[in-house]
């Protein structure tokens, strides 16, 4: 086809169709549509970088790990080589990464290996200048690395990263510190732990369970001090670490009249010197303090309790009676023809119908078992 | 024909897949590596018997103690030696493993040197 002279017509029709109408409602619109086709090219081409990043991360670590998964392997089998190639700073994260991942898989002497290949290539240096400058994800490696090596050094730098906000990085900085120095972790740690009600019982325990023995002394020590308030907490963490306490401690717990404390104290009263104690708590008003007796009792009972644990299977609260069943069941000089035999002897209906489930309960994951 | 061993390791943690892999084919075993509870699955239903199986608990799509009942229930594969690895503080799972019919089981973090211990016990040195 060919073009006439006026062969710009088409180009001029073109310009035409994209300028910006003249109705201000038309231009706003038109604008409108322009600013968004704008920013929808901007975000596609945000996303093809972070792709093209995305990737070339990967590569980068496939390339690290092609590199070093061989020397950690022969180090985890104790053939280490005696000779290491040069860590650069871009395998860094993955090589640091990866032996974080296989310390916390592996134990005894490929542990040690692992920690002796790491020192080999002075990454505690590395790892400690992460910790203070490092983007998050490399602090978080840091202190997971220098908490596995023991380092000392870390200590006041882990110490201040405790206090971040970012739980994670707090709670790993925790971490490290009750493996780098657990004495000291605890008389630090504890105290934070018994005051911070926003930390979950389960990373507190995570976290203090590799200083249990001391932070028993140090919980000793505390108690004494603490303000009514806090001294709940304070025994659901000697529970949740199954520390002993002194035991004029617990009774003077379980003698007050705040409901959880007794209860806390309930929760791990173990020796049989609570007995009487614990018995007079059978007959509680609170039946949370009920529950926790009954099962008290079925840890540290006689075969005198026998009959008070039974009194409670006509208990009011189907709580009460479930637990007072079950400590029946778990008392250990107690065989299938005694239990049934105290089945058979129950009048009370509630009483006979919720010892008989917990036998067969009790029964049905001895048979599974 | 061959006369080494052979191992089927079913285990999703690629580091550690990497690290036994390592470790068995260094004593002189022939490995095998599925790396989730599907593709076990269907190892399991499609492959002859390894003469050892080494199966992780915690799986992606079936878990390992439903794959040993598998095992025990597959013809050919009933007295294969399954070692299962359980994680630490689990010990509910190491009786469940061994009432599935494990014959055997190795807690993480584990020590390769135990490991390959109790390897030997089921398997005969490779030649």
């Amino acid at each position: 086809m060919t073009l006439a002279p006026g062969s710009l017509v088409p180009a001029n029709a073109a310009a035409a169709a994209l300028a910006a109408p003249a109705d201000p409602v038309l231009a706003a619109a038109y604008w409108t549509g322009v600013g968004a086709l704008v920013l929808t090219l901007l975000l596609g081409a945000q996303i093809i970088r972070l792709r093209i990043a995305l990737r070339a991360r990967q590569r980068r670590e496939a390339q690290a790990l092609a590199r070093w998964r061989p020397i950690f392997n022969a180090v985890i089998v104790g053939e280490p080589p005696a000779t290491l190639p040069a860590l650069t700073k871009a395998e860094r994260p993955h090589v640091i990464k990866l032996w974080v991942h296989l310390q916390a898989s592996l134990r005894g002497e490929a542990s040690d290996a692992l920690k002796a290949l790491a020192r080999r290539l002075d990454v505690e240096r590395d790892a400690r200048v992460m910790l203070v400058r490092g983007p998050r994800t490399e602090r978080l490696l840091a202190t997971l690395l220098l908490g596995h090596l023991g380092d000392r050094d870390s200590w006041d730098t882990l110490r201040a990263l405790a206090g971040s906000p970012d739980v994670t990085l707090s709670l790993s900085a925790l971490w490290a510190l009750v493996r780098i120095d657990p004495h000291a972790a605890a008389a630090y740690l504890t105290p934070l732990f018994v005051e911070r009600d926003d930390w979950a019982m389960s990373h507190v325990v995570g976290i203090l369970k590799e200083a249990s023995a001391p932070v028993a002394g140090v919980l000793a020590a505390l108690l004494p001090t603490l303000a009514p308030e806090r001294v709940p907490r304070a025994l659901r963490i000697a529970e949740a670490l199954r520390i002993d306490l002194p035991a004029d401690m617990l009774a003077a717990a379980m003698a007050g009249d705040d409901v959880a404390l007794v209860t806390a104290a309930l929760r791990i009263v173990a020796t049989p010197d609570a007995r009487d104690q614990v018995r007079g708590l059978l007959a509680h008003p609170d039946w949370q303090v009920r529950v926790l007796a009954a099962k008290a009792l079925g840890r540290i009972g006689d075969a005198s309790d026998v009959g008070r644990l039974a009194d409670l299977l006509g208990d009011r609260e189907w709580w009460v009676r479930y637990r007072a069943a079950q400590a029946i069941v778990e008392l250990p000089w107690l065989g299938p023809a005694d239990l049934d035999a105290l089945h058979a002897s129950l009048s009370d209906r509630f009483a006979a119908d919720i010892f008989a489930q917990v036998i067969a309960e009790t029964r049905s994951l001895e048979r599974i078992a | 024909m061959s006369v080494q061993p052979s191992v089927l390791v079913v285990e999703d943690d690629v580091h550690i897949a990497h690290v036994l892999t390592f470790m068995l084919e260094r004593q002189g075993y022939r490995v095998t590596h599925v790396v989730d509870g599907r593709a076990a699955v269907q190892h399991v239903v499609a492959e002859p018997a390894p003469d050892l199986v080494l199966l992780d608990v915690m799986l992606p799509y079936v878990d390992g103690f439903e794959i040993v009942g598998l095992i025990r229930a597959q013809a050919g594969w009933e007295s294969v030696p399954v070692i299962m690895l359980t994680a630490k503080n689990t010990e509910r799972d190491t009786v469940r493993a061994l009432d599935a019919g494990a014959s055997d089981f190795i807690i993480k973090p584990f020590q390769p040197q135990e490991l390959l211990a109790r390897l030997r016990r089921f398997l005969k040195p490779a030649a």
